[in-house]
């Protein structure tokens, strides 16, 4: 053996992966060929050699360079002699272990034979002989391989062993005589081990030791001389010598051995003996023993023969059903040619379980003649499993005639599975199917339609716009309404440039005639300008049409302006609140939407020329029902200017909204004080700390009255009232502006002004959530919520520890605290076990919640323990024991399908803990 | 309670209809057969069932496990580790899941490998070992779901990769972002063409450390309390300290952590890479330190830059002082560039690209939001499948040979060139002897 080469040295030259062999590797990606490297593009420094690697202790060669001469290169090329002398000196001469161990390390990498007296004297060391035989190993100099072998006869037990293994991984030839000697001799103790290592080595010599040892003596010793053999052959493959590989795995095969090696032997003959292996590995596929039908199922997929698919499909229906599904599997893996139709055969009728395996085979490999046996699949009555397969082959099939074979089904269908299928057209993106589904949108049956209206939203391109709107602008069902608006904000969405988003639906607005047409257009262009932020364009023609003869393009407007992202429209509504001749209706709609728009830039949510002063002044005139007072009231809270004290004086003395105006009051006291105000505030403040009922708050006003800060430390506040100002409990999910942070369906959820909205009091079709973006395992969660509805399920809720689940891509699975329809507070299980885990009482939830109104949930998670509180007050706690529940996962929003309703959240904190 | 099955053998997968001496001759365990694997099974026969034993199972083993243990169709039988507190916390786990106290527990882990009811093993223990713990599960006929980085060294993952294709094991290396939609998402971009000609991967890394020093002798437990010999294992000797084993500050010792940290997040990240350049079946040629970072390339051109900073919201002070990434896509980001485009993402699952229309791409892939834990149950339908996984033992492979070789640049602190078919240092003897290192005895590849 030649060890001056680099190509002969030990463990990755012939050693280590002489055993890689020729084995068909998985398909190989398509690789782009490019043209050759430009020129760097960043200077790179020097780099740092040595000491730039920190260390606890001292670094390799940080070492090292201490002991160089001055001048000396830090980095030579190994073997040398100088570092090895100087190494050396310390191996011998040190008295701490550690640097001694070190100095072997460094040797490890540079030692010339100089080195190997040395060495060579501690290979019985119990501490660092493996140090010293770890540079031997290594060396690639022949003296190495001398002093292993001599070694041989020196050394005894894990020492011996350690040398024997060595010259192994060396593939010493020279070793063989002594190895096979030791392989003779059980009781110098390290038989095995040299058996191995004669498997190591590989030559002729070798193998006349090993192969007969595979047969006679000690377990231990057949099972490491079979071992040696199995490396052998291995390497032989690698050599191209297949005959040679066979002759070892028979020989192992023969003989009385654990069952891993007759399988691995096993293997290697399937793969070496030509077009004879196949039938072996059909032997296999038999066999009593569950190890060696795996080894077929492995064989399958990876032997190079063409007969295997024809010979696997022919033996199919010798086998027994499960195994029938499994080889379907592999068969598929393999790519699936030639076993098309006997896949088909079996995706028709037979067995539950092959079918269902050939049904999802279909799914991989199926074509044009698949495709009806797929239909006649998914119309299986009562047989989910078939049916879900079907569907599932359906969306994936890579048959090019698949999307107008389901395009034709859908008019012979019952419309149950037209349902299915028309999602189905969605998932495989079928763009040709676009044409149908907008005639489907438009049709009579109204799930379908609804079916369709997904599906568009899926598919439809942005050049499709105008066709879409004309059709939406004819739909009269609420939830099919709202989920045209989807598919026409979804498909806007994809317009490339933010700015021209809008510009289909705007058009569409402008110049239609018909009145209830042009209204129903208001909300798609409001859903397109909450999603991608305000226009000015929309706002104009939005602002115009305030003004349309028609009172429905007129509400539909206002409607929409209401619900600005920003301040722009604040003035305009002003303006219709204080219209005396506007329909008290249309004030009201403009009021607060021209209230909610004025507070968030007084509370420094937005920045805007917007004089907040006056329009909150104006505003405050307008107001008359409670519900307006209670908004100026909060907003008054928002505005640190003096002018605020007076128009929030008159509140003060009216009880139902005494409490608001305090607290506002309050908020803003500690930036008057020092104003010319100051000392009617003060007065105001001192009223408050006699009468207000509130505690907190007229701890503050008492503190504030006297000149002091408004409160001493962080404080929780109550949340009560809108003016309550965010409590502390952890970082906010919710940035109060835009829903960043979170991922859902922009058409159902708007985050803006401090609150998140989900829903539509036009009509929720299904369940919808907006996720946070990263998981959580233990919290204490906080929000409050309000849920506004008027007919179906009206319900929310909050996921925690949860995932999205595949299919229905709308649904989560997971915890969830529930709000709504009497199940506030409790806790139940969505989409995994489908039940309450714990409930509260009747009693305690209607004594708690405060329906429509801000409500305050508290959700603590550690370990297996779930808290909830309602409004302060514990509600349930759960003691997880399904240790398959999973602990952690994203939190998420709710609004429920089937309802008309709103859920609105607000103050979403959390604090993680350990 | 327990019934005795009469064969004295478990009605699982495996055993059912083995009938097999042992690798190695270990005397068989006694098997008993718990009640509650023919009642509570949720509709999974006995037949149908993975048997699973686990070796070395910390915090990080824990989650795994967690994954495992939640399937239906897993029962974990038996844990083993060298330190007692961990086998008996471990124990508890399955017990309470159980709702039994049927767990075995195992100090070496030849004696659970020798049990023939165990038809898998999930290996946690430090990197030091999962090389040739899953070697010599392979070797038992088990399958494999090993921690990553899978060898301490270059020579460690070949051996590996032989045995499993040897042995014809279903392997599962614990890169589980393989398996996660982001990560996927943005290796489809790169591979699918949609950012144009692919020049750049970037794969983020640890700030590497190379340390030799041993910290203080202490004096060694009981065998039974802390088997420091088996902990060692292949390693060379080093005097004891707790604080190896009970404080797990194993990290960044040359003779314990795989290529001076590198492969810590780089056994992830540079898998990713390889997966989106579709280079599974090679590695990088050229590998040069500078500084922290490594740059790497392909035969064809591309290159692969390994780095600790520079990554999309990155805090600056952070990056100096912090010892890993965390940008705005979270930790273990990935960025690929091409003539046209490009895209970053990380473990918050957020995605970073330009131009935005391929956000529309992200929009539809159609595996959205599902979890992670799917790298664990491909792996189990592996098992009963016999197909491949996707991290599988050819793929280890290669992405921890391209970590091991840019880990040997920067301990060397110069450039070195890669053969990627001989799997060779060129000219450079002193980094192929870096290729591996003799294991203490008796142990072996």
């Amino acid at each position: 053996m030649n060890f001056t080469t680099i190509s002969g040295m030990r463990k990755g030259g012939a050693g280590l992966r002489a055993a890689r062999v020729a084995e068909p590797l998985p398909a190989p990606t398509e690789r782009e060929v490019y043209p050759p490297p430009a020129a760097p593009q960043a200077t790179r420094a020097v780099p740092l050699r040595g000491k730039a690697r920190l260390a606890v202790g001292p670094c390799r060669y940080a070492c090292l360079s201490l002991c160089l001469l001055a001048g000396a290169k830090i980095f030579a090329a190994s073997p040398d002699p100088q570092k090895t002398r100087q190494l050396v000196a310390i191996v011998q001469s040190s008295d701490d272990l550690a640097e001694r161990a070190r100095a072997l390390q460094q040797l490890a990498l540079v030692a010339s034979r100089d080195a190997i007296p040395a060495l060579t004297a501690l290979l019985a060391d119990e501490k660092l002989g493996q140090y010293a035989r770890d540079v031997l190993e290594g060396m690639p100099d022949p003296a190495a391989g001398e002093a292993l072998r001599a070694a041989l006869g020196q050394q005894k037990g894990k020492a011996l062993i350690g040398v024997v293994n060595s010259l192994g991984l060396r593939r010493d030839a020279q070793a063989v005589g002594a190895l096979g000697r030791l392989a003779a001799d059980p009781a110098a103790g390290a038989a095995a081990p040299a058996l191995l290592a004669l498997g190591r080595i590989g030559t002729p010599e070798a193998l006349r030791i090993i192969e007969p040892a595979v047969a006679r003596g000690a377990a231990e010793l057949r099972a490491a001389a079979a071992e040696a053999c199995l490396i052998a052959a291995d390497r032989q493959r690698q050599d191209g010598q297949d005959a040679a590989a066979l002759a070892l795995y028979e020989r192992v095969r023969g003989a009385e051995l654990p069952l891993p090696l007759q399988v691995a032997a096993t293997r290697g003959a399937i793969f070496t003996s030509g077009n004879r292996g196949l039938a072996l590995l059909l032997e296999q596929l038999h066999a009593p023993e569950l190890d060696r039908r795996d080894l077929a199922l492995r064989a399958i997929r990876e032997l190079k023969d063409p007969q295997v698919t024809p010979r696997l499909v022919a033996e199919l229906d010798r086998l027994s059903a499960p195994m029938q599904a499994l080889v379907i599997a592999a068969l598929v893996d393999r790519g699936g040619e030639g076993a098309l139709t006997a896949v088909e055969a079996r995706a028709k009728a037979g067995d539950e379980a092959v079918r269902v395996a050939a049904i999802k085979a279909l799914g991989k490999i199926g074509q044009a003649s698949s495709l009806p046996i797929l239909l006649q699949a998914a119309s299986t009555p009562g047989d989910a499993p078939v049916a879900d397969a079907a569907l599932a082959s359906f969306a994936r099939v890579p048959a090019p005639e698949a999307d107008a074979f389901v395009l034709k089904a859908l008019s012979i269908v019952e419309p149950a599975l037209r349902v299915k299928l028309i999602a189905v057209l969605g998932d495989r993106k079928a763009e040709g199917a676009t044409a149908a589904l907008m005639k489907l949108a438009a049709g009579s049956d109204l799930e379908g339609s609804k079916a369709a209206w997904r599906a568009l939203g899926l598919l439809a391109r942005p050049t499709e716009l105008p066709q879409l709107i004309r059709l939406a602008v004819a739909v009269q069902d609420e939830a099919a309404k709202t989920l045209a608006d989807r598919a026409i904000v979804t498909t806007a969405m994809k317009v490339l440039e933010p700015g021209r988003r809008a510009d289909a639906v705007l058009t569409a607005f402008r110049q239609e005639t018909d009145p209830a047409a042009k209204a129903a257009l208001a909300r798609p262009l409001g859903a397109i300008v909450r999603s991608m932020g305000s226009s000015h364009e929309v706002f104009f023609a939005l602002r115009g049409a305030l003004q349309d003869r028609s009172p429905a393009v007129r509400a539909a407007a206002l409607k929409t302006l209401g619900d600005w992202p920003d301040a722009t429209p604040t003035m305009p509504l002003l303006e219709i609140a204080r219209d005396r001749n506007a329909p008290a209706a249309e004030r009201e709609v403009a009021l607060r939407g021209a209230i909610r728009m004025a507070t968030n830039v007084a509370a420094g949510r937005e920045r805007s020329p917007l004089n907040v002063l006056e329009a909150l002044t104006q505003a405050h005139r307008a107001v008359s029902t409670p519900e307006e007072k209670l908004m100026i009231v909060s907003a008054l809270g928002n505005l640190k200017r003096p002018e605020a004290v007076a128009l929030l004086q008159p509140y003060l003395d009216d009880p139902a909204l005494q409490a608001e105006a305090g607290l506002a009051l309050v908020q803003i006291a500690p930036a008057l004080l020092g104003s010319r105000v100051a000392p009617e505030l003060k007065a105001l403040l001192g009223r408050i700390a006699a009468n207000e009922k509130d505690e907190a708050v007229r701890a503050k006003a008492a503190r504030l009255a006297q000149g002091g800060p408004a409160q001493p430390a962080k404080e929780k506040g109550k949340g009560k009232g809108k003016a309550a100002a965010a409590v502390a409990g952890g970082p906010e999910l919710f940035n109060g502006k835009d829903l960043g942070g979170w991922e859902g369906d922009p058409a159902v959820w708007r985050g803006r002004d401090g609150v998140i909205v989900g829903g539509s009091l036009e009509g929720n079709p299904r369940n919808e959530f907006l996720a946070t973006t990263r998981r959580y395992r233990n919290f204490v969660l906080k929000l409050d919520y309000k849920l506004v509805g008027t007919e179906g399920f009206v319900n929310g809720g909050v996921q925690f520890r949860s995932v999205r689940v595949a299919q229905p891509p709308n649904e989560m699975s997971g915890y969830q605290a529930d709000i709504g329809a009497g199940h506030s507070g409790c806790l139940y299980d969505e989409s995994r076990r489908k039940k309450f885990l714990a409930r509260a009482s009747d009693e305690q939830i209607k004594r708690l919640e405060k329906p429509g109104e801000w409500n305050r949930y508290e959700i603590r998670c550690v370990g297996p323990r779930v808290e909830l509180a309602l409004n302060g007050e514990r509600t349930v706690v759960y003691v997880e024991e399904d240790a398959t529940a999973v602990a952690d996962g994203f939190i998420a929003l709710q609004i429920h399908g089937n309802c008309k309703a709103e859920i609105s959240f607000r103050n979403v904190t959390v604090e993680e803990l350990p | 309670m327990h019934a005795k099955n009469p064969l004295g053998r478990s009605t699982t997968r495996r055993a059912f209809l083995q009938q097999s001496l042992l690798y190695g001759g270990a005397a068989l365990s006694p098997l008993i057969v718990p009640a509650h694997v023919l009642g509570r099974g949720r509709g999974v026969a006995p037949s149908n069932r993975i048997t699973l034993g686990g070796i070395g199972i910390g915090p990080r083993g824990k989650q795994v496990l967690a994954s495992m243990i939640a399937e239906a169709d897993v029962r974990y039988l038996a844990t083993c580790d060298v330190q007692a507190t961990m086998r008996d916390s471990v124990k508890a786990m399955a017990d309470e899941h159980y709702g039994n106290k049927d767990c075995a527990t195992y100090r070496d882990l030849r004696e659970l490998l020798a049990r023939p009811d165990i038809d898998a093993v999930l290996i946690a223990t430090g990197d030091r070992w999962h090389a040739l713990g899953s070697i010599l599960a392979a070797k038992a006929g088990k399958d494999v779901y090993s921690e990553k980085p899978c060898g301490l060294t270059i020579g460690q993952c070949q051996s590996l990769s032989e045995v499993i294709q040897r042995t014809g094991r279903v392997f599962q290396a614990g890169t589980q972002r393989r398996n996660v939609p982001n990560f996927q998402f943005a290796a489809h971009l790169a591979r699918s063409g949609k950012l144009g000609k692919l020049h750049t991967l970037h794969a983020s890394i640890y700030k590497l450390e190379c340390n030799t020093g041993w910290l203080p002798a202490e004096p060694e437990p009981p065998r039974d309390v802390i088997d420091w010999d088996l902990w060692l294992g292949p390693c060379p000797w080093r005097p004891y300290n707790k604080s190896y084993v009970v404080d797990r500050r194993w990290r960044g010792y040359y003779d314990f952590d795989s290529g001076a940290k590198l492969l810590d997040w780089g056994a992830h990240t540079v898998d990713i890479c390889q997966l989106a350049h579709g280079s599974d079946d090679t590695t990088p040629v050229d590998y040069e330190p500078d500084g922290g970072t490594i740059h790497a390339r392909y035969a064809n051109g591309v290159k692969l830059v390994m780095r600790p900073t520079g990554w999309i919201g990155q805090p600056v002070q952070a990056a100096s002082s912090a010892n890993f990434a965390v940008g705005s896509t979270g930790t273990c980001p990935v960025r690929f560039e091409g003539s046209e485009g490009w895209v970053e993402t990380g473990d918050n699952g957020a995605v970073e690209l330009y131009p935005e229309s391929l956000r529309n791409e992200w929009r539809s892939f159609t595996m959205r939001g599902t979890d992670p834990a799917q790298h664990t149950r491909e792996f189990l339908d592996c098992v009963k499948s016999r197909g491949l996984t996707a991290a599988n033992q050819h793929v280890m492979r290669h992405s921890h040979i391209a970590c091991h070789a840019a880990a040997i640049a920067w301990q060397l602190g110069r450039k070195v060139k890669f053969d990627p078919a001989k799997e060779e240092f060129v000219g450079d003897e002193e980094a192929n002897r870096m290729r591996s290192r003799a294991m203490r005895e008796p142990w072996h590849v």
